[in-house]
Formats: structure tokens, C-alpha cells, sequence
């Protein structure tokens, strides 16, 4: 559906956000992982069309949205990962608002749109309140639901679960999970496990470049490697994926042919092991002490 | 540290880089557009250094304030600043102590920079005039500054109402020196003695006590008063630290997202599921949407609402104040004319740009504001729909401030009773606002194009600046087309209405839609869509975005050659440049004998509907010297096109295009006495594109044409030079030795100069329905083919400024020992033989006196508002429709000031017409201030000696505040310059010579320098009726006479009355 093709951009302070991005994203549920500063932001913003690349195409359906960004603004849902809001506007105004700007403007679809995402999102209890009033669940809620209006084909969202409490993100995984089905859903998200438990492909991006992408059960298929899990550490410390703690009890997880000691158990392979283990390549630091 | 960390952050922002740049321009600039020749250097040093401290100094420590005080609320700090272990005592201290710091020294460069431009200009460096201006004035100003800044940002205010208290701020402070009689502001006054003793005591810029001083005319010092505001200043400076410092809660963050509980999750909802809804573009309601959603947001910003209250009351206080002001002791009955006029070309066009400014940024940034600019840049709308609905927004915002502006003035209208007309407001709000509009789509096309909010401030400001101040002039690149998304429209006024420059409208108004539209095109093009990032990868030099260069390039192109045409000096090419080029090419000719003019006879077609006449003139020549002619140089002023010119028996060899200048060679040289015709034709055409100015007007309503200077003059012609010494100078040309009449003619001497006087007979052509004027008798009027005739023969030789013009009003006329007097005028009879008697009295009484003078009819002229209020040529005088046929006497005045305005113009006939011309070296004492003088016999023999004590009163105060104001040395009344020394001193003066000597002394002195110096003897100079009046006097008045004429006009000479010891006898000879 969408096509990045050999996209590069270099910030004024010579920072390279991103060099020769080659993506090729179908429908369905796609997750970005990175760490800080990997160029996912950067990335999700040149796909809808906020900022210019300075070199490479995006293809939408055969058509260059960065020579023709409207073609991708008429399909496009976008939550950002920091937004604001209009002071003195209700939910329902800005919705209102939104959905205009997104040309529906009929107004018995407007409505009954901005009913049906007020009540997808929870909010219709305080649709008439000022959305500057709101807490910052409730604010991101807005944002989804903002992101929702017009049935966009293309969903970039940038962090989504940011400030959600546990049932939220449930149901905003529930309701991704529903209408990706003929939709891109783009899903950039710190926690590696939504994009395991949410996405159909995942690409991994570290400082401007893709180090993988794959069908997410692709990538967690690392030929002739066992992930354990112990609770003492290893001498070969480069064979440490991550360390955790349970109860105060810390605990390491570890990619070994072997078993790494008697107490280790053997565990299934997640994403985030894979996560880290490309970290690891690519020399970044695990956090293990 | 803590104070070296607040500079760390201070020099990484942008706005204290533009400051350090803006400040030192602004005392640059400052500094070079002051002075000149004869500048007292100390009093310019108080003067610049107290505009510096006033007018930066606010602006200065509100704008970095706001940087340094309020970040962490901006910029969401709050939390992490304040869990560091500092106290918030010592935070806000260091953070005051940074601001005052930089202020301080910011200001102080500044300072120093004036006083090094000084320095090289007048040779002395007062630095330590510097300094202690610096510690007394600058230091203890802006500790208080800081310290309303941090009390402000100690009880929560935010950035926009920092800045408005400190806008409030300069902006009080401007007003209330201006109306405690500051002389530093042009046109104070002391309005209330009340409020001059409080700020003398309370001005936080201590600048009211300091300046006290040169009101008085002694030099300023640093006396009691200035040191006890002083204190008092930095007592209430401590008081408001110790507030902001010691508050009884601790100050909470400001927050855009407030916790609050999260609400339930509703069960009920939880299965609702997404359903699709298709979309369709609906670029109309989009548009419709974005507007009223940024409309929304200025309405309901309480700054805005509140600028618009204070709009309405801002209007009404300047429509109000004055509205039926004519003139000092003179009102007039108001109209819609008046009241918009007080407003609109000033208030409305300067602040109202500001406004514009204001909120074409605020809408521009509203979305990045509200950090809802992703959403919106990323939603399907395109960017010229969102272009389009600020410059909706924009426009609805400026129908309401039409709307306050009119209820403001019309508030003001109906206190004063004045004459409201609806047509009238529609008309005037409509030319005004509409150029706003324009502007707005200036600064819609940066602010959209621009992704720095900075960049796009900044060049905003820049474009202000470039519009509004003489920053272009003084770079020498003075150009109409600098004033950006403006025209050349001047008030209206009730005899013409915008007949000066309405024709210019609608031509500008179209080059600035053809250009702002291609910029604007282009800036959408460009747009960052309000996100601040670049969402569009074509080159700037794209060939669709070359093409929109070239268009508006290429239409301000064409304009540029079609001001040209109609007006030479533009852009580079300056009147100084021709001045100083016709100097260096035919200076010589002054050597080489010439033919001087001795009559001229002319035919003069007005074609008032057309805004041209053509001009047919036979110029007489003569050679007055004993040796032979054989070359004349024909030269016309600038680029006055002549569509012949010939003289008899000469061909022409030689034509200057560039300097217009014509050499002819004689076949036969012309012996002494003999004579020559030079015939000149040429057309006089209105320019559409400029504002009408004297002296040349050709419309329907009025028409005058004066022959200086764009009849050819013969030889080298002194006047075309440059006068002011310094502009010689940087043109290359020599300084003129500028030595006072009272030392050049100190001696009687004869070689003083000569009469240029001519015999003139024209024959003037109108439409039917009009009036031609011209100098001399009119002998003959005739109708032919649909148009006027009119002719007229001066009786003798009249002094060579010829005249002509045409009205629509009929004469009203009266004959006095056979010289008719005509009046021309839209107002009733009554007020033109009112006219008519005040010319009467003034010619009676030169008749009486002696004092015969033959130039012919005299015809008074109401003129429209282009200028000066009267003016007085050969045999015609021209006098403003308003303060001479619309106002009358206010209650309070002891005598009507038409009559005083006729009396003066009609004067000039004998002062300045009769003698006072004919010497280079002379100035206006012969002409303006002998006028004044018989001003207060003729308002004396009128209305009686208390009207005369009025007015030398108005006058001396007059003359105290404008000499206060100035910088320029004092001089004599004989060698006077400035119109507060030759006007007001003059009354002063001469009424206390006539209280001392009364009057029959000084008539006397003026007979004898009348009848030995008047056409065709040798020129009358000032210092001969020095001469003749110590010769009435005799010897014992000598040193009285030298003190009231010769010495310097000081305030306390002028304004603190002497008088004389002397006693003058009860009888004296001639």
C-alpha cells in the first residue's frame, strides 16, 4: 500500500533522522521500535507529509505523496505524540472542528461520527467539556479519536498508549486490531510487547536506518538460539539480552546455545529479545549493570 | 554561577541577539537623524540619551523579561526548576539581578554610542555627562523595570500580559510626558500643573525634574528634585521586590494539561465498535470552519478584547481632544471631516498596522501555539484554504476595529455636537482600512513562508520600520514604493475633499494586489502549514516559483517608471544629487555676463477637468551689464519638460538632458540695454501617482500654478544650490560661508544684491464656469468657445514670482483708492468681507504711513489643506479654507485670528514683496518678523490693546516650549531661523519695544528704509532698520536695540520680560 523508497533527511545540525529508508508496508498493523532518537518521529512526520525528506519517494497506490501530499492528507489519521489543543473549545466543538477540516461536512454523518468515536474513546460523558480541562488520558482519548474521524485508510500513530491506564490501552488495542483489517495502521511504540501482541510486521529503526523488518513471527525465528531466563548472571555478559526484575529479585534474560547455568530455564523467544538483541548489535547500551 | 548559568541561558536566545543589534541601530539612528550646524552638543546629549532611556528601556526590559521571568511556566520547566535545591528568593534574585545586568549594560552601549556619534560630529566627548546620566537616570529606571517584571512573574502573569503592562507601560509614559510639557516630545504641553508636580516626583525615568530645567532656559542639572525621585524611585523599587519576594503562597505552575480524575470507564460503550463513514471535500465550509475557529480564538482572547475597549477609548480621547481646534484662540464647527481626519492617518494607520501585526502572528502561530499545529497540518485541507482563512479572519478583525474607530469618533461627534455623516464614515474607512488589509497580507505571506517565529517577527518589524520611518531617506533611497501596501492618500478637507491625491489610489491599491497577491501565492507555495517544519520539497527557484518573482518584480518595475516619469527624484536619484551636479557643471556661469528678465508676457490655459494647463510665455531680456553677451544659459529646474523653447537670434548649441539645461549662442552679442525675447512653451500636467503639493495644482477645485521653478530662469540660477552645509558636504561641493546678517551687513555697504523684478501682462484661460487669477490689473474678461478669458497687466515692475491660478468661487470685491481688493472663496459674503476689511486696514494703514506701493490688485484665495496655512506671492494671497474661512473666535480670544492671518499675508505685499527681497545673504526679519510687528498695531487699532497682550502672551509661552524643544544655538532676531524666533520672538520683541518707544519710532524706520531702499534703489537689509530705528532713537537706545535685536533669543530674555531703564522723550524728528 505504501512504499518508502531510499528516503534520507539531514537536520541543519547535521543529524541524519534518516538515511536511505527502503519500506515496502502492506494493510494491516505495522509497529516501529527504536530507541530515543532513532528516527521513528521523524519517519511517521515525513509519512504524513509534515516534514520533507531530502532526498527519496513515498508511494501511496502508485502516487508520490511528497510531491502530492494531499493524496496522503485525504487518507490519513495522524496522532501525534505530543499535541495541544484550542483553549475554550469543547471535545465536541474540536471534534466538530477536526471533522470539517477533514471534509465531513454533512452534518447528520458529522454527528453521528463524533457520537460513535466519543463513545469508542469513552468521552461521551464530558464531550461538552473544555478539552483544555482534560486529564492526560482523556487528552490522548481525544487524539485517537481526532485520528479516527473521516475513516482514514492510513493510521499513523505515534505513541497512542502514551497516559492510558491499563483498560484503555486494552480497548484502544481492541479497537486497532479491528480496523486494520483493509487499513495501514502505523504503530510507533516504546512497548515492545503491544507491537507482539498488535502487529502483523515491525520494523526496527536505530539512529536513521531500518535494521529489520519482517512478519513479526519472522523476526522472532532466530535460527539455532535459545532464549533463557535465570537469576544469576553470566560470565559472557555479551550473551545477555536484557535484565529484569521480579518482586526486587532481578533477573536476566539470555540468548545461548547452551544453558547457561543449572537454575536457568528455557523461555520463548519475544520481541523484545529480538528488540535487544539488535540493540546489542548495534552496540547500544542493555541497561544491565 | 547561578548568575553566570542565567547569561549562559540569556546568550542562547534569539531575541537577545536581535536586541543586540536592534538597540545599538535604533541609538545609531537616533543619533545621526538629530542636529546639524549651529547644535548645541550638551543639550542634544540630554536629549538623545532621555529618547534612549524612555523609548528603550521598557521595551528592552519587557521583552527580555519575559524570556528570563516566565520560561518555566512557557516552556513546561516548572517542575524540574523548581525540585532543584534553590529557593525561589534566591531564584527570582539571580533572575532580577541578570535582567537589570543586561539592561543596564545593553542601554549603556547604547549610550555610548550616541555620545561617540556626537563626539565625531561636534569634536567634544562628554563622557562624563554619559555616566552620570548612565547612575542617575539609566540605573535606577531599570532596577524598577526589572522589579515590576519579577513582581509580575512572582504572581503568575503570563507572557502576553508582561507585555502588555510593559506596552501600558511606554506607551503611559509618553503620554503623561507629553502632557507634563516634556520638551523632548514635539507639541507637549503642560496640560495640568498637578500632574507636572507628580511626575516631577514620581516619574520612574526621572527625566521630568531633569528636564524642568531647560524649560526655564537654564541648563539642566542634577539638582535636589532629580536626586529625591530618585530615591524615591529605588525606595518603591525595594518595595516591590520585597512583594514579589515575599508572597504568602508559593506561585503554582501553569499548566496546558490539568490532572484531574480520570473519569470511569462507561461498560455500556465498551462494545461500541468503529464504523466507516466516507468523506468528500468541501473547500467552502473548510474554509468557512478555519475562519470562524480563528476568528473565535482573537474574539475570545481577553487581550485582544481588551485592546478593542481600549481602541473605542483611544479613538474618542484624540477625536475629542481638539476637534474643533482650528488654531491657538480659533475654533470651527466640527464635521464627520474633522473627527476622522483626527484619527485615521495617524492613530489608525500607524497603530493599526501594529495591531495587524499582532494578529495576522497570532493566527499564523495560533495552531504550533496550541500544539495542535500536526493535526491540522496533516488534515486534507490545503494550504491555501488555510491561508485563506486567516486572511478572512484578518479582515473580519479589521471590519471591527473600523467598527470601534467609528464608534469612537462618533462618540466624540456627538459630545461636540458636530456634523455626523454616514457617507462620509463609509468613504474614510473604507480608504483607510483598505491598505491595512494589504499589510495584513504582507505579514500573512511572511508569517506563513517563515519557519521561525523570530525570522518571521522580526521581518515583520523590518517591513514597519522600512514603511513607516525615515530609515530608507536617510540610507538615500527615499522611494514611494517603500511605503509597503500604502499609497499617497492625504486627508481630506471640506473645499476639495481628497481631490489632492485621490486620483492615486486605486493605481496603488492595484500594484500592491498584483504584488502582495504573487507573494502571497508564493508563500503558500512555500508553506510550512503552521508547523514550523518544511512540507514542500520544490527549490525555491523553481521555474512556477521564478515566474512569481518575476511578475511582482516586474510590476514594481514598471510602477517605479511611471513614478519616474511623473517625478525625477525617486530611489537613488535625489533633488540633492541634481542640486549638487548643476552646481559643480555651471557654478562658472556666474562669472559670465547674463541677460536679466524685465517682462514677461504669458498665456495660460487651465484645463482644471484635464489636471493640466499650458503655458505660452515671451520673456524679455535685457543685458543690464556694460559688456557684450554672446552666450546665454536657458536652464529649467530638475526634469520640467519644455516643448519649445527659442531665443531670437541665437541658435542653440548645447542641451543638458540630464540637468536641463540650454546653451545658446547669440549671432549677433548683445550690447548693454539691448534686448531679447526668449519664447517658452511647455504643458504643466498633474501627477496622478503623488499627492498634490505647492506649488504646482492643477484640479477641478483649485488651480495655481507659481512660475518658480518651473519657468526656465536665465543664467546661473543661485537658489537650485543645496543650502544646508552638511549636505553640501557629502554631495562634494563647497560649504557656503554661513556668516549672520548681523555681521555681514554690520556695516552700510551698497553691493548687497539686486532686485529681480519684472513687468508682467497675462492672458489666463479657463473653463467657463471658473476663475483665473493672475498678477496685476485685470483689464479685460471675454468668453470665447466655451471658455473664460481673463486679462491682466501689472501697472509697474512687481517682484518675479509669477502667478496663476483658477477657482470655481466668484470674487467678492471692494475698491480701496484705486486698487481692488477680491476675495475667492466657498464661504459666505460675510466672511469674505470680513476679508476684505481686514486687507483694507492693513493697506490704509501703509497708505497713511507712507509707505506707497504700486503691484496692483490684490486678490485674497481660500486654498484647500495642502500645506501652509497662508502664503503671500506678488499681488495675490492664499489663505487655508479652514483656519480662514471655516473657523472662528473661541470664547476666550480677544480678537478673531482671520483677521490677524489676513492682516500678516496682506503685509508681506509691503514686507517681503516690497522689500525684504533682492538680498542673498539676508534673512526673514525684513519679511516675517516686520509683519508680526504690524500685526499687533493692526489687532491693537481692532480689538484694543488686551487682544495684543493675548496674543504676545500665546506667543512668548509659544516661543518658551519651542525653544525648550530645540537643540539649535540661540541667535538674534536679526539673524534668526527657526519660526519660533522670527514669528513668536518677534511678537515679543516688538511688543516691548512698543511698549517702551510706541510706535511712531519704529514707523519712522521703517519709512526711511522704505523710501531709500524700495524698487528699483539698492536692496533694504535687516541691519539697516537696525540702523534707521538707533537713528530715531539716538545713541542712548543703542545698546536697548542691540539686546532685543541682536542678541540671542533665550527664554530668559524672551520669556522673563525685561524692560528698559531707559527713558525714550515724549517727542522726536525724522
Amino acid at each position: 500500500m505504501l512504499s518508502i523508497n531510499s528516503l534520507n533527511k539531514v537536520y541543519s545540525d547535521g543529524t541524519h533522522a534518516l538515511r536511505d529508508i527502503n519500506l515496502q508496508l502492506p494493510t494491516g498493523m505495522i509497529g516501529l521500535l527504536g530507541p530515543n532518537g532513532a528516527g521513528k518521529s521523524t519517519l511517521m512526520r515525513t509519512l504524513a507529509c509534515l516534514q520533507s525528506a531530502d532526498t527519496g519517494s513515498v508511494l501511496l497506490n502508485g502516487v508520490d505523496i511528497t510531491k502530492q501530499p494531499m493524496k496522503m492528507r485525504r487518507q490519513l489519521g495522524y496522532l501525534p505524540q505530543y499535541f495541544g489543543v484550542y483553549p475554550n473549545m469543547t471535545c465536541r466543538a474540536l471534534l466538530q472542528h477536526m471533522a470539517i477540516l477533514k471534509g465531513i461536512t454533512n452534518k447528520y454523518e458529522q454527528s453521528q461520527q463524533i457520537d460513535n468515536l466519543l463513545a469508542l474513546t469513552n468521552l461521551s460523558e464530558v464531550a461538552d467539556k473544555k478539552v483544555t480541562a482534560f486529564s492526560g488520558g482523556m487528552h490522548q482519548r481525544f487524539g485517537i479519536a481526532q485520528a479516527l474521524l473521516g475513516s482514514p485508510n492510513i493510521l499513523i500513530m505515534d505513541e497512542p498508549t502514551t497516559g492510558l491506564d491499563p483498560v484503555e490501552r486494552q480497548r484502544l488495542h481492541n479497537m486497532l486490531v479491528n480496523i486494520s483489517q483493509n487499513k495501514l495502521v502505523l504503530l510507533s511504540t516504546h512497548i515492545v510487547e503491544d507491537i507482539e501482541n498488535l502487529c502483523t510486521y515491525a520494523a526496527i529503526m536505530m539512529r536513521g536506518e531500518i535494521v529489520e523488518s519482517d512478519r513479526v513471527d519472522a523476526l522472532l525465528s532466530v535460527p539455532a538460539r535459545n532464549v533463557w531466563l535465570t537469576r544469576n548472571k553470566p560470565q559472557n555478559k555479551r550473551s545477555i539480552l536484557s535484565m529484569t526484575h521480579y518482586m526486587g529479585i532481578c533477573k536476566y534474560r539470555v540468548m545461548s546455545d547452551v544453558q547457561p547455568d543449572s537454575s536457568a530455564e528455557k523461555v520463548n523467544i519475544t520481541l523484545q529479545d529480538r528488540y535487544y538483541l539488535e540493540l546489542a548489535k548495534q552496540g547500544y547500551d542493555n541497561a544491565v549493570a | 554561577m547561578l548568575l553566570l548559568n542565567e547569561f549562559r541561558f540569556l546568550f542562547r536566545q534569539p531575541l537577545v541577539w536581535l536586541s543586540l543589534v536592534i538597540l545599538p541601530l535604533f541609538s545609531t539612528l537616533l543619533a545621526i537623524g538629530s542636529g546639524g550646524e549651529n547644535t548645541d552638543s550638551g543639550k542634544q546629549l540630554i536629549y538623545l540619551h532621555s529618547a534612549l532611556i524612555m523609548l528603550a528601556v521598557p521595551i528592552l526590559v519587557g521583552a527580555i523579561s519575559a524570556l528570563l521571568l516566565i520560561r518555566d511556566n512557557t516552556y513546561n520547566m516548572h517542575a524540574l526548576v523548581a525540585a532543584t535545591p534553590i529557593s525561589y528568593t534566591k531564584r527570582l534574585l539571580v533572575r532580577y539581578s541578570a535582567l537589570s545586568i543586561f539592561s543596564i549594560s545593553m542601554t549603556f552601549v547604547a549610550m555610548m554610542l550616541i555620545s561617540i556619534i556626537l563626539w565625531q560630529r561636534t569634536g567634544s566627548f562628554l563622557l562624563s555627562t554619559t555616566l552620570i546620566h548612565a547612575a542617575v537616570f539609566l540605573l535606577p529606571s531599570v532596577l524598577l523595570m526589572s522589579a515590576i517584571a519579577i513582581w509580575l512573574s512572582s504572581k503568575q502573569y503570563g507572557v502576553y500580559s508582561l507585555y502588555a503592562v510593559f506596552a501600558a507601560i511606554w506607551l503611559g509614559y509618553v503620554a503623561l510626558a507629553s502632557l507634563s510639557g516634556s520638551p523632548i516630545l514635539a507639541g507637549s504641553t503642560i496640560a495640568n500643573n498637578a500632574l507636572l508636580s507628580m511626575m516631577i516626583w514620581l516619574d520612574p525615568f526621572g527625566l521630568t525634574a531633569y528636564l524642568q530645567a531647560l524649560l526655564s532656559g537654564e541648563h539642566a542639572a542634577i539638582d535636589m528634585q532629580v536626586l529625591l525621585n530618585r530615591l524615591i524611585i529605588l525606595t518603591l523599587t525595594s518595595a516591590i521586590i520585597y512583594n514579589a519576594l515575599h508572597q504568602k503562597t508559593p506561585p503554582k505552575p501553569h499548566s496546558n494539561l490539568k490532572i484531574k480524575q480520570p473519569q470511569p470507564i462507561n461498560p455500556k460503550h465498551s462494545s461500541t465498535m468503529y464504523h466507516q463513514i466516507g468523506t468528500q471535500a468541501a473547500p467552502i465550509q473548510i474554509l468557512a470552519e478555519l475562519s470562524r475557529t480563528a476568528l473565535n480564538n482573537l474574539i475570545s482572547n481577553k487581550l485582544n478584547l481588551l485592546i478593542l475597549c481600549g481602541w473605542i477609548v483611544l479613538v474618542f480621547s484624540e477625536a475629542s481632544a481638539g476637534l474643533d481646534y482650528a488654531e491657538p484662540f480659533s475654533v470651527v464647527q466640527p464635521t464627520s471631516h474633522d473627527a476622522l481626519n483626527r484619527v485615521l492617518w495617524d492613530v489608525v494607520a500607524n497603530l493599526g498596522a501594529l495591531l495587524v501585526l499582532f494578529w495576522t502572528w497570532q493566527l499564523a502561530w495560533l495552531n504550533k501555539r496550541s500544539q495542535i499545529h500536526e493535526l491540522i497540518a496533516a488534515s486534507p485541507v490545503s494550504s491555501t484554504v488555510l491561508v485563506g482563512s486567516q486572511i478572512i479572519a484578518t479582515t473580519a478583525m479589521l471590519c471591527i476595529l473600523a467598527l470601534a474607530t467609528a464608534v469612537g469618533t462618533s462618540l466624540a461627534e456627538w459630545l461636540l455636537q458636530s456634523e455626523w455623516n454616514l457617507t462620509l464614515y463609509l468613504q474614510y474607512l473604507g480608504l483607510a482600512f483598505l491598505p491595512l488589509l494589504l499589510l495584513a497580507g504582507v505579514f500573512i505571506a511572511i508569517n506563513t513562508c517563515c519557519r521561525h517565529q523570530l525570522l518571521a517577527i522580526g521581518l515583520s518589524l523590518f517591513v514597519l520600520v522600512v514603511k513607516f520611518t525615515s530609515f530608507t531617506s536617510l540610507l538615500g533611497i527615499a522611494h514611494p514604493l517603500w511605503n509597503i501596501a500604502g499609497t499617497p492618500m492625504v486627508m481630506g478637507d471640506m473645499q476639495w475633499g481628497f481631490s489632492a491625491s485621490g486620483e492615486s489610489y486605486i493605481p496603488f491599491i492595484g500594484v500592491w494586489l498584483l504584488v502582495i497577491g504573487s507573494v502571497m501565492v508564493l508563500s503558500v507555495l512555500r508553506s510550512h502549514r503552521g508547523t514550523a517544519m518544511i512540507a514542500n520539497r520544490e527549490a525555491f527557484l523553481s521555474s512556477r516559483n521564478i515566474w512569481l518573482i518575476c511578475f511582482g518584480l516586474a510590476t514594481l518595475a514598471v510602477t517605479h517608471q511611471l513614478l519616474k516619469l511623473q517625478h525625477p527624484f525617486i530611489g537613488f536619484s535625489t533633488s540633492d544629487q541634481w542640486r549638487a551636479a548643476y552646481e559643480k557643471q555651471y557654478s562658472h556661469w556666474h562669472e559670465i555676463p547674463q541677460p536679466t528678465v524685465i517682462h514677461i508676457n504669458a498665456n495660460v490655459d487651465f484645463y482644471p477637468d484635464d489636471s493640466m494647463a499650458e503655458l505660452n510665455l515671451d520673456m524679455l531680456l535685457t543685458n543690464n551689464t556694460k559688456e557684450r553677451i554672446e552666450r546665454v544659459l536657458v536652464g529649467g529646474f530638475a526634469a520640467q519638460d519644455y516643448q519649445h523653447i527659442a531665443l531670437d537670434d541665437a541658435s542653440l548649441t548645447e542641451f543638458d538632458e540630464v540637468l536641463n539645461q540650454y546653451q545658446f549662442t547669440l549671432a549677433t552679442p548683445m550690447t548693454e540695454g539691448e534686448t531679447r525675447h526668449l519664447t517658452v512653451k511647455f504643458i504643466y500636467r498633474q501627477p496622478s501617482l503623488f499627492a498634490a503639493s505647492m506649488h504646482q495644482i492643477v484640479r477641478p477645485e483649485f488651480s495655481y500654478i507659481r512660475g518658480i521653478p518651473i519657468v526656465p530662469s536665465v543664467g546661473f540660477n543661485p537658489k537650485y544650490r543645496i543650502r544646508n552645509n552638511d549636505i553640501r558636504e557629502a554631495h562634494g561641493v563647497d560649504r557656503i560661508p554661513s556668516l549672520p546678517p548681523s555681521e555681514i551687513f554690520k556695516h552700510p555697504q551698497d553691493d548687497v544684491g539686486q532686485y529681480d523684478w519684472v513687468t508682467i501682462h497675462s492672458v489666463v484661460s479657463t473653463t467657463e464656469s471658473q476663475f483665473a487669477i493672475a498678477q496685476g490689473d485685470l483689464v479685460r474678461q471675454w468668453t470665447t468657445d466655451d471658455r473664460a478669458y481673463f486679462e491682466y497687466k501689472s501697472s509697474g515692475p512687481i517682484r518675479n514670482i509669477p502667478a496663476w491660478l483658477s477657482t470655481p468661487n466668484a470674487p467678492t470685491s471692494t475698491s480701496v483708492e484705486g486698487r481692488q481688493l477680491s476675495v475667492f472663496s466657498p464661504a459666505s459674503a460675510q466672511i469674505d468681507a470680513f476679508h476684505l476689511q481686514a486687507m483694507q486696514s492693513t493697506v490704509d494703514w501703509f497708505t497713511t504711513n507712507g509707505m506707497t506701493h504700486e503691484f496692483g490688485h490684490l486678490n485674497l484665495i481660500s486654498m484647500p489643506d495642502i500645506g501652509p496655512t497662508g502664503y503671500a506671492l506678488p499681488g495675490i494671497v492664499l489663505i487655508n479654507h479652514k483656519v480662514g474661512f471655516r473657523a472662528y473666535p473661541n470664547v476666550h480670544a480677544g480678537f478673531d485670528q482671520r483677521f490677524r492671518r489676513t492682516v500678516h499675508e496682506t503685509a508681506h505685499q509691503w514686507f517681503g514683496h516690497g522689500i525684504g527681497n533682492g538680498v542673498d545673504h539676508d534673512r526673514a526679519f525684513l519679511i516675517e518678523s516686520l509683519a508680526k510687528y504690524i500685526e499687533l498695531v493692526l489687532i491693537e487699532q481692532a480689538y484694543g490693546k488686551e487682544a495684543v497682550t493675548a496674543l504676545v502672551d500665546y506667543e512668548r509661552e509659544r516661543f518658551r516650549l519651542q525653544r525648550a524643544n530645540n537643540q539649535l544655538l540661540p541667535l538674534s532676531l536679526i539673524d534668526a531661523r527657526a519660526s519660533f524666533e522670527m514669528y513668536s520672538a518677534a511678537s515679543v520683541v516688538f511688543d516691548t519695544l512698543r511698549n517702551e518707544i510706541g510706535d511712531q519710532p519704529i514707523i519712522n524706520a521703517l519709512n526711511v528704509i522704505w523710501n531709500h531702499h524700495k524698487y528699483p534703489q539698492r536692496p533694504a537689509t535687516s541691519m539697516d532698520f537696525i540702523r534707521a530705528l538707533k537713528h530715531q532713537l539716538g545713541k542712548d537706545w543703542d545698546d536697548r536695540i542691540d539686546e532685543l535685536f541682536l542678541s540671542p533669543l533665550t527664554i530668559d530674555s524672551i520669556v522673563i520680560n525685561k524692560s528698559s531703564t531707559a527713558r525714550y522723550p515724549d517727542s522726536f524728528t525724522v
